[in-house]
């Protein structure tokens, strides 16, 4: 099963507590371009979504990746990823309702993993 | 005409690609028959919408927040319990939050429907320029603004509030798989994809999912009356033919006939059975009756016309008629507006128009001509680093003959130019605006008239802030019309709605309705023509400095000598502008010659200037960047 390109930086904290992006726990758990729907890597995305405090280290990480992003909200106007990420670490209301924007899109990303 | 109220303020930038982005579905509404009432830039305030209120539909981009929906400057335009306007309505609000308190409110005051978000509506910036102005060829953007634009045109299609959400919900999934998949390996593609998964969740709708907007019908037609009268219509050609020197008249219908006529055979039969007292008499004309009944119904079906497909306005109307004297009047109004405003705390706004109206008649008798240009120019400032410069432009041209009979041709164009500016130090807006109106009428017995418009409008910063200038096509309105003692023709080539009208001191007319409804009368014999048409004045020739264009047209220059001095020796009060397509340009006009300067657009902070004295001006870091500039001038 592969894993589309565009979940690919999605972050996932591994059991060992350290933060990868989906490629890089593929890449060290399998050496391959393929993610089997019962490898390790889709039981840390689990518990990722499952443990509220990895979920936002998790999303804080998303962001920092994507730093330099411009990103326009509405209400707030223009921000990076950076400043996003802000938000996620500081838990105001924005980075909260981030945070569980973020539980659907590895919610999403198990779904593709699964079932393609 | 079903009315459609829109807000698109700009002032900061994610209202301006809102702006952008409803721009486009302003334009689809038009073209659908739409009556758009656009309240863009510091007009989308609570009292220019209330004054517009009651509407069929109400859609417009705005920050919010639960309980309120904001215009230009975040001024409150419709908010919890105070909505009550939006009666009636199917309303769309691209704004945060507001789907939480005030869509329920909206529904509850009686609006028919209610689509907007209950969280705060996000999107991805992939170039911030093309964002703000080119929203759809933006590579992020536009996957966040495709589903609004298609929930509104779906609506604007006819389909039910209900169906558009669900067409809208379908592109933002299509977003969701196309990020996902990232068959172009960007390395934002997560981050698109978060956000395309944030604003489809939050997109509600409430209220009545089969509202929909009434069907518009947006026919127009023209007519041509002497003694043939012919029309196209939708490429369909109606013709008619009138022979009378007086009292004549023509109508043209695009009505199918009234086919009860074919049944008037077999109800005279079946009238005759009914009187007959032999039975047998009375049958057979009762059969007869019914066959003729029956061939009756077997024709209609036959020859029912079958529906024609839609064709967007746009499509020629064109009838003509020749005739014998000669007006001819002429505007050529090159029209220079350079709104320059410096913001600090300090905020000033200087205009410099240059119009030239011409208009001649020449004619055997006593003719005249007149051209009414009026401009008016505002520049408010509200804050230290924001200021608007908005330009309204009407220009009224008028054509007349006193002669026995009076022709008259008159053109009147109302264009709206609204430029924001926000900086903290020095912006530039140049806005171009050249406007050819040709009026020509042929009359004295005869008459004709033909419109032209041609438009070009650019705009360009000097400096990090944001400029923006946009020509609201919206808002052009051409009603020429022809008066004549004789016989009346017109001709008509008619783009985007315009409505032209004839008028004839002998009780001559031509009517264009809305409707297929076409009609003409004429009384007399001879005939004037009018022509309305749209063109686009191209602007080419660019190599030489001497390049020529026939007078009235535009020089343009270009040359690759950047950062120099143009030794044009022109006239500087006639220099249009001086622009390029990949960098910034600042120039001055001094004793005949340009001076000007272009830099690398890419990179912010930079601040260049030419001053009035020629020199230049080095605020911060700029990039200077070779490329080709074009310099326009009037001839």
């Amino acid at each position: 099963m592969g894993v589309p390109a565009g979940l690919a930086r999605l972050v996932v904290k591994r059991r060992d507590g350290r933060l990868q992006t989906l490629r890089e726990a593929l890449e060290e758990e399998a050496k391959t371009e393929t993610l089997s729907a019962n490898s390790p890597v889709v039981e840390d995305i689990e518990k990722t979504i499952s443990d509220p405090g990895a979920l936002q280290e998790s999303a804080y990480q998303f962001f920092m990746l994507h730093r330099d992003v411009k990103v326009v909200i509405l209400g707030y106007g223009e921000l990076t990823g950076e400043l996003v990420a802000q938000h996620i670490k500081d838990g105001t209301p924005l980075g909260l309702k981030h945070i569980e924007t973020y539980r659907k899109l590895l919610e999403h990303a198990l779904k593709v993993l699964r079932h393609g | 005409m079903v009315k459609v109220v829109v807000t698109r303020p700009n002032h900061d930038y994610a209202t301006l690609c809102g702006y952008t982005a409803l721009s486009a579905v302003n334009e689809y509404y038009f073209r659908r028959g739409y009556e758009v009432r656009d309240l863009s830039g510091s007009t989308a305030t609570r009292d220019s919408v209330l004054k517009e209120l009651p509407a069929d539909m109400f859609y417009g981009v705005g920050h919010g927040d639960t309980d309120v929906f904001t215009g230009w400057g975040n001024q409150t335009i419709f908010y919890v319990c105070d909505c009550k306007e939006l009666s009636g309505s199917i309303v769309y609000l691209l704004s945060c939050l507001t789907a939480r308190e005030l869509g329920e409110d909206i529904v509850r005051k009686g609006a028919r429907a209610y689509v907007g978000y209950n969280e705060v509506f996000a999107w991805v910036v992939y170039d911030r320029y093309t964002c703000a102005y080119d929203t759809y060829n933006d590579r992020y953007c536009k996957w966040f603004f495709t589903p609004v634009r298609v929930l509104l045109e779906r609506i604007a299609d006819g389909a039910t509030v209900g169906e558009a959400n669900a067409s809208s919900i379908a592109e933002w999934n299509f977003g969701v798989s196309y990020w996902t998949e990232n068959p172009e390996n960007d390395p934002n593609a997560g981050l698109v994809l978060y956000y395309l998964v944030w604003d489809r969740d939050a997109q509600t709708l409430l209220g009545d999912f089969n509202a929909r907007l009434a069907p518009t019908a947006r026919l127009e037609a023209t007519v041509v009356s002497s003694y043939d009268a012919r029309a196209e219509l939708y490429g369909i050609v109606l013709q008619a033919t009138v022979a009378s020197s007086y009292a004549d008249s023509a109508r043209l219908s695009a009505r199918r006939p009234r086919r009860w006529y074919y049944f008037l055979p077999a109800i005279a039969s079946a009238t005759y059975a009914l009187t007959q007292e032999d039975a047998e008499r009375r049958r057979k004309a009762l059969l007869v009756a019914g066959a003729l009944g029956v061939g009756a119904y077997a024709f209609i079906q036959l020859t029912k016309p079958k529906p024609k497909p839609y064709v967007p306005p746009g499509v020629a109307l064109r009838a003509t008629v020749v005739s014998g004297y000669e007006v001819r009047a002429t505007a050529l109004p090159p029209i220079h507006l350079r709104p320059e405003v410096a913001s600090g705390y300090a905020v000033s706004a200087i205009i410099t128009p240059a119009i030239r109206l011409v208009a001649s008649v020449s004619s055997s008798y006593a003719d005249s001509a007149t051209a009414t240009p009026a401009i008016r120019v505002e520049a408010p400032e509200t804050h230290a680093s924001t200021a608007e410069a908005r330009i309204e432009l009407r220009v009224s041209v008028e054509a007349r003959e006193y002669h026995a009979s009076t022709t008259t041709a008159r053109v009147e164009l109302r264009l709206s130019l609204p430029a924001s500016v926000s900086s903290s130090y020095r912006d530039l807006v140049d806005i171009v605006r050249v406007v050819a109106i040709r009026p020509s009428a042929v009359s004295s017995y005869a008459g004709s008239a033909t419109v032209g418009k041609a438009t070009a409008v650019s705009a360009s910063d000097t400096l990090t802030s944001t400029t923006t200038a946009r020509a609201e096509r919206t808002a052009i309105g051409v009603r020429p019309s022809v008066a004549s003692s004789y016989a009346v023709s017109v001709s008509l080539t008619i783009a985007r709605g315009l409505r032209p009208s004839v008028v004839s001191s002998y009780a001559d007319s031509a009517t264009v309705g809305g409707t297929f409804r076409v009609s003409a009368s004429e009384t007399h014999t001879s005939s004037i023509s009018a022509t309305v048409s749209t063109a686009v004045l191209t602007v080419a020739g660019l190599e030489t400095l001497t390049s020529t264009l026939s007078p009235g047209g535009i020089m343009v220059y270009e040359s690759t000598t950047v950062r120099g001095v143009l030794q044009t020796n022109i006239d500087c009060s006639k220099l249009v502008s001086v622009s390029a397509v990949d960098a910034y340009v600042t120039y001055a006009c001094v004793d005949g010659k340009v001076v000007v300067y272009t830099y690398d657009k890419n990179v912010s902070g930079d601040v260049w200037s030419v001053e009035p004295d020629g020199t230049l001006s080095h605020l911060h870091t700029a990039v200077p960047k070779d490329t080709v500039v074009r310099v326009a001038y009037l001839w």
